[in-house]
């Protein structure tokens, strides 16, 4: 096997221009795919942490059974009570892979600085938990993009019960600034209009332009009391790993309704809007780049090793004439081919390094849609896909080899050799 | 110079295969260019349309000025009286560009069932102007029931997840409460006329729309918020915002006017996205395609050098080697993008019969994939392809024609 592998090596070593450009050509796709790839994988991450900490998705909600259908025309059936919810919590937490076990409550009404009044949509949140979830993403991501850590003031406090967080143009519309007082007013659950004192502790960006103007955060005790209850609208569930998501989904639900307490839940996944749809949009993209740029390299190296064999009849006439079968032929030009695409994606590789460290050192910031502010445009270092990328550079860049070099290989022993 | 055209041609004939799949190269890359850019061309439109007629911007949006900045806090500051809205729409519509201009109020509060009750935003919208603003497209028309009307001036249209929260179906009665301009608590009695889908889902959960008049006394005004105005072509935009801010600021109304382009939350950004997509695309297609091409020619230069040798010999000028080349790139860049075409606009004729669906991000229902067939941009892509592969061309040529003469008519 060493021995045709350094004939073959040799055989590229023979026409360096021809074999350097056609590594370029394989390099120059290798990396556009791997890079596309690397940024579609940065992007899935990064909307996945939106998702799940910076919507305060959570990896898991759990809702009372029949919440989705009916919650928000009869909220007073389908809310968990304190009992339940302690129960819940309890359960939950006994599970290893669950960080954080958090009940939560949606408000809907109108806010108003006394002069103006807008509708709001709050959610009413503990607020330890809360600055677990932005510590938590903090430090597994090591960065959150910009705009998304940024209270202008200080957070929720558990000792203030009034001070709220405010959404930026919501805050912006309404004049309103850390330290200013409004008036909320909601239904509480059984119909009746209520209205409470606030205090803005802090401005927030939801990082969304359709949430900006709408969303606001409220200690989770406020909202109750400002919808005049003690039960919990959800319960929020962290986990260690996103990866876990769906065999906890199986267990908790199991664990849950074996305690008696009927409930669904839903995943972080289904509860995204943008997420999925994203993700569907990106995917169809780099698939249409991936076979665009395997074509194109298909067939320059169709074109380079046909023409080698072309360059090469009369060898091939010599080599049969000694005796050499056409199997042995195909696999002299599939090695030459597989080590082309070898060399290819080395470079590739190295290229895809470059890149992605210009690409670090000197981020790209834009507007993808959807997001209220620029992020930084990164790009992740994914091993396994440059690995299965080049492999496949590899398998094709063989099969492009093979095709010709099996008509070359059925030419007569006597013609090849007098080929001129 | 028919010459020449005719020795390049047949010196691609004499590699049938090679320059056949260097064609084929060409071709792939035209292709993938020239139907991604006939995709987003298409989402374009598309969003263009949605943004325009589908969530009724209009072309224009005339504002009081300030409005954008203090509207929200105190709106009967920032709105336009009776008389300025009849003055705005005379002048507007005068204009022949301009197709309509109409009044229009946003209030926003909250509506109920009776049991449940939950926030709106809702336009108020003059009925037969909005349905001129919608046109002929389906996906516009509501779900169910039908569209706001002049006769039953308290019938609303309700987006469709909102309608499904408060259990509301056409025909059904609620209550819409919202301050009045000064402050006061309003309510007035509504009926749900029909059930709508804006597109979106983040505004499907919040939207209504409302009759223009209904809206007025609901916010207890008789002035309006706005006044959006249609035009015939979306190429005049800019050209007729100018137009109407001079006209309108000559007879003493101070207002703002903003373009569809930058009320649209969507548009631009996704454009901008696409874009830097397509761009992308467009660099990596064309870098592997000229590597492609510069192996081939380099391979054809490097077999024919004794040629080379042979007619420098004979007397042919430097300059005359890379003409000859050139043009043999050319050719090759031209058939290469005829084939292109071929496949285009085969590629575009599977997709146009039968459409792949798909739901692009922030829309609430999947849609068809269409393509569409840019002539002007194919021509471009043409240009561009026969140029590249020209220097492509050229770079080996320039090589192999500096060689010395007698070593080149030597050459093995």
């Amino acid at each position: 096997m060493i021995k045709w592998i350094n004939l073959a090596y040799r055989n590229i070593l023979r026409n360096k221009r021809r074999s350097l450009v056609t590594m370029i050509a394989i390099a120059v796709g290798f990396t556009s795919i791997s890079i596309f790839h690397g940024y579609i994988n940065n992007a899935y991450e990064g909307l996945r942490w939106l998702a799940i900490c910076g919507e305060r998705l959570g990896h898991l909600r759990i809702n009372k059974a029949g919440w989705k259908e009916q919650g928000k025309l009869e909220p007073y059936n389908y809310m968990f009570s304190k009992e339940q919810t302690d129960q819940i919590i309890r359960l939950v937490r006994e599970e290893k892979d669950v960080v954080l076990v958090s009940p939560q409550i949606q408000v809907m009404g109108t806010v108003t600085n006394g002069l103006t009044s807008i509708i709001f949509i709050a959610q009413g949140v503990i607020p330890q938990d809360e600055e677990f979830i932005n510590k938590f993403w903090f430090d597994v991501v090591g960065y959150v993009d910009e705009g998304y850590d940024e209270i202008i003031g200080e957070t929720l406090r558990e000792d203030k019960t009034y001070g709220v967080l405010m959404a930026k143009d919501m805050a912006h519309y309404l004049k309103m600034k850390p330290g200013s007082n409004g008036i909320v007013m909601a239904q509480t659950l059984t119909g009746q209009m209520n209205a409470m004192d606030i205090e803005i502790n802090g401005v927030y960006d939801t990082g969304n332009d359709f949430s900006n103007d709408k969303f606001m955060r409220f200690n989770f005790n406020f909202a109750q009391s400002l919808l005049d209850t003690q039960s919990a609208e959800r319960i929020l569930v962290m986990l260690k790993h996103w990866k876990h998501t769906d065999r906890l989904y199986d267990l908790l639900l199991k664990k849950i309704r074996n305690a008696g307490i009927d409930c669904e839940i839903t995943t972080w996944r289904d509860l995204s809007i943008s997420y999925n749809k994203m993700k569907s949009y990106l995917d169809t993209i780099f698939v249409f780049l991936f076979f665009i740029v395997l074509a194109i390299v298909l067939v320059t190296t169709i074109n380079t090793m046909s023409s080698t064999i072309v360059e090469r009849t009369k060898e091939i006439g010599t080599l049969r004439a000694l005796g050499m079968k056409r199997k042995g032929l195909s696999n002299l030009f599939a090695v030459e081919g597989a080590l082309l695409g070898c060399f290819g994606s080395a470079l590739g590789v190295i290229l895809h390094t470059i890149e992605w460290t210009v690409i670090r050192l000197f981020p790209l910031h834009y507007t993808p849609p959807g997001l209220s502010t620029p992020v930084a445009m990164r790009v992740n270092m994914v091993p396994w896909a440059l690995l299965a990328l080049m492999v496949c550079f590899i398998v094709l860049s063989t099969i492009a080899a093979i095709i010709p070099a099996r008509t070359a290989g059925k030419k007569n022993i006597v013609e090849a050799l007098g080929h001129s | 110079m028919m010459k020449w055209m005719k020795l390049a041609f047949r010196n691609i004939l004499r590699n049938k295969r090679r320059s056949l799949i260097t064609m084929l190269a060409i071709g792939v890359g035209f292709a993938a260019i020239g139907l991604y850019h006939g995709y987003i061309h298409n989402a374009y439109n598309g969003l263009r349309v949605i943004a325009i007629r589908g969530e009724g911007l209009g072309h224009l949006r005339i504002n009081k000025a300030g409005w954008n900045a203090k509207g929200k806090l105190e709106p009967e500051k920032y709105m336009f009286s009776q008389e300025e809205t009849q003055k705005i729409m005379k002048l507007a519509v005068e204009e022949k560009n301009v197709v309509l201009a109409t009044p229009q109020i946003q209030v926003v509060g909250m509506v109920t069932n009776g049991a449940v009750s939950t926030v709106f935003i809702a336009q108020g919208l003059v009925p037969k102007d909005e349905v001129i603003i919608k046109g002929d497209w389906k996906v516009f028309r509501p779900r169910q029931g039908h569209k706001i009307d002049d006769e039953t001036i308290y019938g609303v249209e309700m987006a469709k997840d909102l309608a499904s929260y408060l259990n509301l179906k056409a025909g059904m009665d609620g209550i819409v409460m919202a301050p009045t301009l000064n402050g006061q608590m309003n309510a007035l009695d509504m009926q749900v006329a029909g059930v709508y889908d804006t597109g979106n889902d983040f505004s499907n959960d919040k939207f209504m729309r409302f009759n223009f008049y209904f809206a007025q006394s609901l916010l207890d005004t008789k002035s309006a918020e706005r006044v959006v105005v249609l035009l015939k072509k979306w190429e005049d935009t800019e050209m007729m915002r100018d137009l109407l801010l001079k006209k309108l600021k000559a007879v003493g109304i101070d207002c703002e006017i903003r373009t569809w382009k930058e009320l649209s939350l969507g548009y631009l950004k996704m454009k901008s996205y696409l874009d830097m997509i397509f761009i992308f695309i467009a660099s990596i297609v064309l870098v592997i395609v000229i590597m492609t091409t510069v192996n081939t020619m380099g391979m054809a230069i490097l077999e024919r050098t004794r040629e080379i040798g042979t007619l420098r010999a004979l007397g042919l000028k430097f300059r005359g080697v890379s003409i000859l080349f050139a043009l043999e790139g050319a050719f090759l860049g031209f058939l290469g993008s005829i084939v292109g075409i071929i496949l285009h606009t085969f590629v575009w004729v599977i997709i146009r019969l039968y459409p792949p669906r798909y739901i692009p991000p922030g829309f609430s229902e999947p849609v068809e994939m269409w393509i569409d067939m840019v002539p002007e941009m194919l021509m471009i892509l043409i240009v561009s392809f026969i140029i590249l592969s020209m220097v492509a061309a050229i770079i080996p040529a320039r090589g192999a024609a500096r060689k010395n003469i007698v070593d080149a008519l030597g050459h093995v």
